[in-house]
């Protein structure tokens, strides 16, 4: 699992690569307070290449929802594989977040 | 065709139990699709049981990989399922019976224990449960 921070516009896109398995989880949910706990109000997971997520990498994506949210910030995702995809709606997040078919849709919808 | 394979029941033990069902996965047969279906089926099972069944002492889950027909009843042809078992002897744990999520309350009051549970029920065809001669056994099955 690898994570690429970019800021564009804005925004904070956090691309995640590979795996978020165990390990991979905890290195994002690192990454992600460290961001939150640095004024950050605009975050846009990039999972263009992400082949798997757990129960865990959902919390994550939670943990920073709930977070902006009471700070009026915004999450939001895009790229997501078929899998991912389905871990999405059998959650019912996919009616929650925010969700882009690519990264240059979710810089012009957020 | 039956498998098995027992490891220690710890949550980074996992990876074992993926590769060993591939294994397996592919010599049933199973589309690619359902690979990382059964990734995190195994994943979020393994973690359950070193948590919840064996919360004090260290013990063992087995894994058993398993091809069975089903006859279906819409269309009469018999369905293909790749099925897994997870066995341990720790603490009864009925996995159908635990608590869900609440899916309709808003994320940001929602209290999210019980997802991992909820992804496998969800994920999986038909799962079901027994409890005999002090083990545990989840059987999940998926459509081939």
């Amino acid at each position: 699992m690898s994570i690429e921070q970019v800021n564009e516009a804005g925004i904070t896109i956090l691309q995640v690569d590979g795996s978020l398995d165990g390990d991979g989880t905890q290195v994002l949910e690192e990454k992600v307070l460290s961001l939150l706990d640095s004024d950050t109000s605009c975050l846009l997971f990039d999972f263009s290449n992400l082949d798997y997520i757990n129960s865990s990498g959902l919390r994550v994506l939670v943990l920073a929802y709930q977070r902006l949210k009471k700070s009026s910030g915004k999450v939001g995702i895009c790229g997501v594989k078929d899998y991912i995809q389905e871990v999405f709606e059998v959650s019912g997040y996919d009616k929650i977040f925010s969700m882009y078919p690519s990264r240059s849709e979710a810089l012009g919808g957020l | 065709m039956e498998s098995s394979l027992i490891i220690p029941a710890e949550a980074e033990r996992f990876r074992e139990a993926c590769t060993f069902v591939r294994s397996c996965a592919a010599e049933c047969g199973a589309p690619e699709s359902l690979l990382q279906k059964l990734d995190l089926v195994i994943e979020e099972l393994v973690i359950n049981i070193a948590s919840y069944a064996y919360p004090e002492e260290a013990g063992k889950v087995e894994i058993r990989c398993l091809r069975e027909t089903a006859s279906a009843a819409q269309n009469g042809k018999p369905d293909s399922l790749f099925c897994l078992c997870f066995c341990d002897w720790g603490v009864a744990f009925n996995p159908l019976q635990s608590p869900r999520p609440d899916m309709e309350i808003d994320l940001h009051r929602r209290n999210i224990g019980g997802l991992g549970l909820h992804l496998v029920l969800e994920m999986a065809d038909t799962c079901a449960y027994e409890r005999r001669n002090g083990m545990n056994e989840f059987k999940v099955c998926f459509e081939i």
